[in-house]
């Protein structure tokens, strides 16, 4: 199962795509990862991704109720409000925006829980929240996965994984303390490309270079100037599908694989 | 017409990795009733059957510490493919207090090896095998004070897991009061070597091909067919 987006405001393209693992497709496991992107208004857009935990029963759900609250809760922020019709996000931080987007995405996995008479464990998942607005980006995690942006300087992977000492342990959206693991970096300028995604894909897109995650270049250069350059953006969320289900990619890992990829719209390209 | 996955490259990581050191007696005992041989073709069948695994062949790591005569590290640690089981003699007594601290610096220095080369890694094993009680530390004393609280600390900050099995004559009750609170050691039922290295082969390749937030659950070893027991004291 896969779920892709494209989206296209008068300044961004924004699309992505989400496949599952081999090791949940042997299983008949549907892809427990999420993903959701949302115009905001002209210039600013929401993206988001989410990635159920195996052990957590309902992680699938969880990933995907976290990526719809983050979304819902950060739309508000750019709807009018009250009498004057004033936007808030005219006047709330970005890193509000984006904390208020995480905390309603924890609030939503408890009060599914609640309704089930389940624990919020069930629902376990990582989660990273994009607010670009703007050329300004802003970007709040908990768990794995990252984000590489482009901006003027080049290209930085501005959120990265949050791991464990071991491979196989990481922070999850549900647990109590979780504001704990939430990390956010805020307003990142002159940014032209971002991208984020689940863990499935982080080590093909990223490298680790003492001690620290970096970009790999190869990919994100020509992956952002493929996007600039293409004149007919609808068929693109199919695209980043084939690249996830190319061999290459399902040969680095049987986990479900989400990215999502946004440019700056060039405003004169034919 | 190009499409993105023609454009772009992508990389390609180390594989995370997954230490286990096999810790085994090789006192004079274990010539007894055929014990050693047991042990060595059970160490042969645990790398065959790992390799057998696409995902285990390329992350799991072995190292072997063996105590008799010596206290020995008779293979540091080496990928599985690179791992070529030594062929072990049984002789002298059993100083296992000094080969369990061995184990355990083994398991640090390898973890810090790890780190230095950004290689990621899963927590590592120390599977002790036994078929009698220590002759370098008597309960109470201070090594034993000190192994025990090593094994304790290690396991409670989740440095590694530590596993013991006693066959034969082995003081099952120390070995409890030497393990983990949380893990009680597995008596050896009738030999049933094979068995047991199949279980941790299956274990290692299980646990190496976890991800983030999996839960490892592994097989049981007990019942009237498996090839352990375990004794509450």
């Amino acid at each position: 199962m896969e779920t892709n987006k494209t989206l296209r405001t008068a300044s961004k393209i924004i699309c992505g795509a989400s496949v599952a693992g081999t090791g949940h497709r042997k299983q008949g496991v549907p892809c427990q990862d999420a993903l959701g992107a949302e115009i905001l208004s002209d210039d600013a857009v929401v993206m988001a991704v989410a990635d159920g935990f195996g052990s957590a029963a309902r992680g699938g759900d969880g990933a995907r109720i976290a990526v719809a609250a983050a979304i819902r809760a950060v739309k508000e922020f750019f709807e009018p409000s009250g009498g004057d019709g004033d936007i808030p996000a005219w006047y709330v931080k970005n890193r509000e925006i984006v904390k208020a987007g995480i905390y309603a995405a924890h609030a939503a996995l408890c009060a599914r829980a609640g309704e089930k008479g389940r624990s919020p464990r069930e629902y376990a998942c990582t989660l990273i929240l994009v607010l670009w607005s703007g050329s300004s980006c802003t970007a709040g995690q908990i768990g794995d996965g990252g984000v590489v942006v482009r901006t003027a300087d080049g290209l930085a992977c501005i959120s990265s994984p949050q791991k464990g000492e071991y491979v196989n342990v990481t922070f999850s959206l549900s647990a109590p303390e979780y504001v704990r693991h939430l990390r956010i970096v805020e307003n990142i300028p002159r940014t032209s490309a971002c991208a984020l995604f689940t863990d499935g894909v982080e080590r093909s897109l990223l490298e680790k270079q003492e001690r620290r995650w970096k970009p790999h270049g190869p990919f994100f250069s020509p992956a952002f100037i493929y996007l600039d350059t293409l004149s007919d953006t609808t068929g693109c969320g199919d695209e980043i599908a084939s690249f996830l289900k190319s061999k290459r990619m399902q040969n680095q890992s049987d986990d479900d694989m989400t990215l999502v990829m946004g440019v700056a719209a060039k405003r004169s390209l034919i | 017409m190009n499409t993105l996955n023609d454009v772009v490259d992508i990389a390609y990581p180390q594989q995370p990795h997954c230490p286990t050191v096999l810790l085994l007696d090789t006192s004079g005992s274990m010539s007894i009733g055929g014990k050693i041989q047991d042990l060595n073709v059970g160490i042969r069948t645990f790398k065959e059957e790992i390799e057998q695994d696409e995902l285990a062949r390329k992350r799991v790591d072995v190292a072997v510490v063996t105590f008799g005569e010596t206290v020995s590290v008779a293979n540091p640690f080496s990928p599985v493919e690179a791992f070529f089981p030594p062929e072990l003699v049984a002789e002298g007594l059993t100083p296992m207090g000094e080969a369990i601290g061995r184990a355990i610096d083994l398991v640090e220095e390898r973890k810090a090896a790890y780190r230095d080369d950004g290689i990621d890694y899963y927590r590592p094993w120390i599977f002790l095998i036994t078929d009698g009680e220590p002759t370098d530390m008597l309960e109470g004393d201070d090594r034993w004070k000190e192994v025990t609280a090593r094994i304790q600390e290690g396991e409670e900050a989740g440095r590694f897991l530590f596993f013991a099995v006693g066959l034969d004559e082995a003081d099952m009750g120390l070995l409890s009061r030497l393990s983990p609170p949380n893990r009680a050691p597995v008596r050896l039922r009738e030999h049933r070597f094979h068995e047991m290295f199949l279980w941790l082969s299956r274990s290692q390749v299980k646990v190496s091909a976890s991800g983030p937030g999996d839960q490892i659950v592994l097989e049981d070893f007990f019942g009237p067919d498996g090839w352990g027991e375990i004794q509450v004291f």
